[in-house]
């Protein structure tokens, strides 16, 4: 009913002056009652009449009679008062000042509801109302006073010292007595905070930085983790118990401030502090610790630098240790280890945090690339596995240890080294029919082709390919044989053949020989049946990576002999000759001197010796081009078939070496391919930004070296891709 | 139906809340005696009172004779116009026309009523 009603209502009429004498009486008549209230006997007053006395003084205009007249006698009560309480000895002191407080306070509670018109109609500001002036005298006269102020606030924070020392005290006299400096503040809490919360905070202060002091020194770092916590609790409680609710943050930053930022350095580095926690895998107290720290300003990073330090260090510890270097199996199965102890630590104790895994990652990629073996170590590992290793594990767990595996990758700047030596030892294991799954073989490369894209596996599953298509072509041959013309006249051999693309597979390095007539009639027929299927392609004999079988008969007994090509040449040579010497040998095979002393020493040196150095002479000894060697006629052994190692080391350094070329020979064309790009599209280019560009494009493959972009500007320089500005040599200009 | 949906009904809520001051006695915990020629007795709710009216409620607060007895007398304000305050007390409507507008706004005052109605009157 908002509609707007327009009244003539007569003019407001002023009420006839009240008679001083009138007002004076009014006035007598509610202080008399205002004192009975005081008193606390105000049962027997009338409500009605004290209001309607009030009022009539306030419509005639005479307010101001009452409200000072309300100050006096306010006054006059709370000095009173302060007599009475001040006189009260100390075990009475706070429950006497509380008791006089509730009672004050349920008065002026009364006075104000007797004065509401006066209240209402009559105060204005900067006067006070009428509430806050019984307040206000409260407070200059009694708890400000000299003689209450101080002996209340020492007894305050005496108490909470007792109870901070375990003590029991009374928790709702605290609260209605520190309440008191809240409810006489007239604005922002200012006499709670000026007189009460500054002195306890120092006082909150003082007592935990003698406590921690004297507790740290004594215990050690766990139980000192157990304390702040519990002290922290028991702060939080004080708060919600008896402080006003402002000082919470306050208060809690104080209690941190002396228990943990001060402390902190103390924390990681005493004896039973951080790093042996992190030492020991004490999650609950890294766990408690990570929380703690957490509340302070910039407590997480010193927790997150010490952890990653000695991720680092652990680390280092395992790529430089000497048994490491020597077994690439040992190596990853530790690293993988301590990845999987500090991923637990990082999930138990530090709440994944992002920031944490990110230092435990860059430390894993400093220390995983200290060490340059570490790329063919990790070939090496999934290398063995992939041979049959993962023979006793099950599909979980298999895929468990490749995901670990690809993270170690993840870490690793030298992608290409690692790519290098993956492909040449996938290549070894088709090639020698090692491999123990395919289908293991296609998950781990679908997950480095998950990580990296498909030009990192192109190679890879070229081979696969490969492999299928020879099988193929083998049966295509053997069809062929059976029809040939030629093949009557020859001595029937089970002979298999791989087509190996070239680019797909490592370059093998190029060694020749001379193979027997039959198989080099053989070989002459598969070069002639598969050139004629595959026009315009050329076949390229690998002899020495491949495999033979061999019959030995000894006088009782027949052996059957797994060789490599080369062995099997070797001992073919005993089929007319008792003695050779190794110059004789390598004259009669046309193999390299060195390998045959790597073909040689596994058919003298291991287990199962079918050849005798005459004159037997120590094992240790070097081979020397003159030393002679006979068949052992007299092995003795119990399997029909014997299997020998190619050579005598399971990798050799020139192989290795070899490796490495070839990364470099791909290196230079990557960077090349780099720079070609770069300048095409930029047009001209400072020296240094070229090498800053080029390092960055290339840096998910591997770190490529300055020196090495520099060769390969001069390279391109003079190829004439790029030309130097004439007025500035540091700049260059792309050729189209 | 709509979630945010709302039903108002305050003129119901007006005349219930009437309905309980006119059962008289019944439910009442207190009495209003407005004396002038006469004496006349209004039964009436602490509950309602103290909630609209800031008097009523230190009234109560303060635990004086009024509130002990459970009786208040008025001798300043005569039966017609409170009758029209105790109605607006109860359902928020008042009616006044020029005759009575002066003296209602003068006892809408004193009992410190909502300031709505203070400027209505005034």
């Amino acid at each position: 009913m908002s509609r707007k009603m327009i009244l003539r209502v007569p003019k407001f009429q002023e009420p006839k002056r009240m008679e001083k004498s009138e007002a004076q009486r009014l006035w007598l008549l509610l202080k008399d009652a205002i004192v009975e209230v005081q008193h606390m006997n105000a049962s027997t007053l009338s409500f009605e009449e004290l209001y309607r006395s009030s009022y009539s003084l306030v419509i005639a205009k005479r307010g101001d009679i009452l409200y000072t007249g309300l100050e006096e006698v306010n006054n006059h009560h709370t000095k009173n008062l302060l007599d009475k309480i001040a006189q009260a000895v100390d075990e009475r002191f706070l429950i006497e000042l509380n008791s006089q407080w509730q009672q004050y306070k349920l008065q002026q509670i009364m006075i104000h509801d007797i004065l509401m018109y006066l209240d209402r109609m009559y105060v204005k500001e900067p006067q006070l109302k009428v509430f806050d002036l019984g307040m206000f005298k409260w407070k200059q006269n009694v708890l400000i006073h000299s003689q209450i102020n101080d002996r209340l606030v020492r007894m305050l924070l005496g108490l909470i010292h007792m109870e901070r020392n375990g003590e029991v005290i009374d928790g709702a006299l605290m609260k209605s007595l520190i309440q008191m400096y809240v409810d006489v503040s007239l604005k922002e809490k200012e006499t709670y905070k000026q007189e009460f919360e500054e002195r306890f905070l120092l006082a909150t202060s003082h007592f935990y930085k003698s406590e921690s002091n004297l507790f740290i020194t004594n215990n050690s770092c766990g139980a000192y983790l157990k304390k702040v916590e519990i002290r922290l609790i028991e702060e939080e409680a004080r708060i919600k118990q008896y402080l006003d609710e402002s000082t919470g943050p306050k208060l809690i930053k104080a209690c941190e401030d002396e228990l943990i930022a001060n402390h902190m350095q103390t924390m990681i580095e005493m004896e039973t502090g951080c790093r042996t926690m992190i030492q020991n895998d004490r999650f609950n107290e890294l766990k408690l610790m990570y929380r703690l720290f957490q509340r302070v300003e910039n407590g997480l990073v010193h927790l997150k630098n010490e952890f990653a330090g000695y991720v680092r260090n652990e680390g280092h510890k395992i790529v430089n240790q000497p048994e490491n270097l020597k077994d690439p199996n040992a190596l990853i199965t530790s690293l993988i280890e301590i990845r999987n102890r500090f991923e637990k630590t990082l999930s138990q104790s530090f709440a994944n945090n992002r920031d944490f895994i990110n230092s435990v990652n860059t430390a894993f990629e400093s220390f995983l690339n200290e060490n340059d073996k570490l790329s063919e170590s990790l070939a090496l590992f999934i290398d063995k596995k992939l041979r049959g290793g993962f023979k006793d594990s099950n599909d979980q767990e298999i895929d468990v240890i490749m995901n670990k595996v690809i993270l170690l990758f993840r870490f690793l700047s030298d992608k290409d080294v690692f790519k290098k030596f993956y492909e040449h030892y996938l290549a070894k294991r088709l090639l020698s029919g090692r491999s123990f799954s395919e289908d293991l073989e296609r998950t781990m490369i679908s997950k480095f082709k998950q990580e990296c894209g498909n030009q990192f596996t192109s190679k890879m599953e070229g081979m696969f390919t490969d492999m299928r298509l020879s099988k193929d072509a083998l049966d295509g041959f053997k069809n062929y044989l059976q029809t040939s013309v030629e093949m009557g006249k020859l001595p029937k051999i089970d002979m298999s053949v791989r087509v190996l693309t070239q680019g797909f597979w490592p370059t093998f390095p190029p060694h020749s020989c001379t193979l027997p007539p039959l198989l080099s009639q053989y070989c002459d027929l598969f070069t002639k049946y598969y050139c004629h299927a595959h026009t315009g392609r050329r076949i390229i004999w690998q002899t020495n990576i491949g495999t033979a079988e061999v019959t030995f008969r000894l006088p009782k007994k027949t052996h059957v002999l797994a060789l490599s090509t080369y062995q099997m040449l070797i001992m073919l040579l005993f089929n007319d000759a008792e003695k050779l010497s190794l110059k004789q040998m390598a004259a009669g095979t046309s193999i390299s001197f060195m390998d045959i002393q790597r073909s040689v020493k596994p058919l003298y040196s291991g287990k199962y010796k079918v050849l005798k150095r005459t004159p037997a002479v120590e094992k240790s000894k070097e081979l020397s081009e003159n030393d002679i060697f006979e068949l052992n006629l007299n092995l003795k052994c119990k399997l029909h078939r014997i299997k020998f190692a190619a050579t005598s080391q399971t990798d050799s350094e020139p192989e290795r070496q070899h490796t490495r070329q070839r990364v470099d020979e791909d290196r230079k064309i990557e960077i090349d391919a780099a720079i070609v790009r770069i300048m095409k599209s930029r047009k001209a280019l400072i020296h240094n930004d070229l090498i800053v560009e080029c390092t960055k494009q290339l840096s998910s493959r591997f770190v490529p070296q300055t020196s090495m972009i520099k060769k390969r500007i001069e390279n391109l320089i003079e190829r004439e891709y790029l030309e130097r500005f004439p007025d500035d040599r540091r700049r260059y200009r792309y050729l189209a | 139906m709509n979630e945010f949906s709302q039903f108002k009904n305050q003129e119901q809520l007006s005349k219930d809340i009437f309905q309980l001051f006119q059962n008289g006695i019944e439910f009442s915990d207190f009495k209003i005696i407005i004396k002038s020629k006469k004496e006349t007795v209004i039964h009436a709710h602490k509950a309602i009172l103290s909630s609209r009216s800031e008097y009523f409620y230190g009234l109560f607060r303060s635990k004086m004779k009024e509130s002990q007895e459970g009786i208040v007398v008025f001798t300043d304000v005569s039966p017609e116009i409170f009758k029209l305050i105790i109605h607006y007390i109860y359902t928020g409507i008042i009616d006044i026309n020029l005759n009575n507008a002066f003296e209602a706004l003068i006892s809408a005052r004193k009992l410190l009523l909502d300031s709505g109605i203070i400027n209505f009157l005034t």
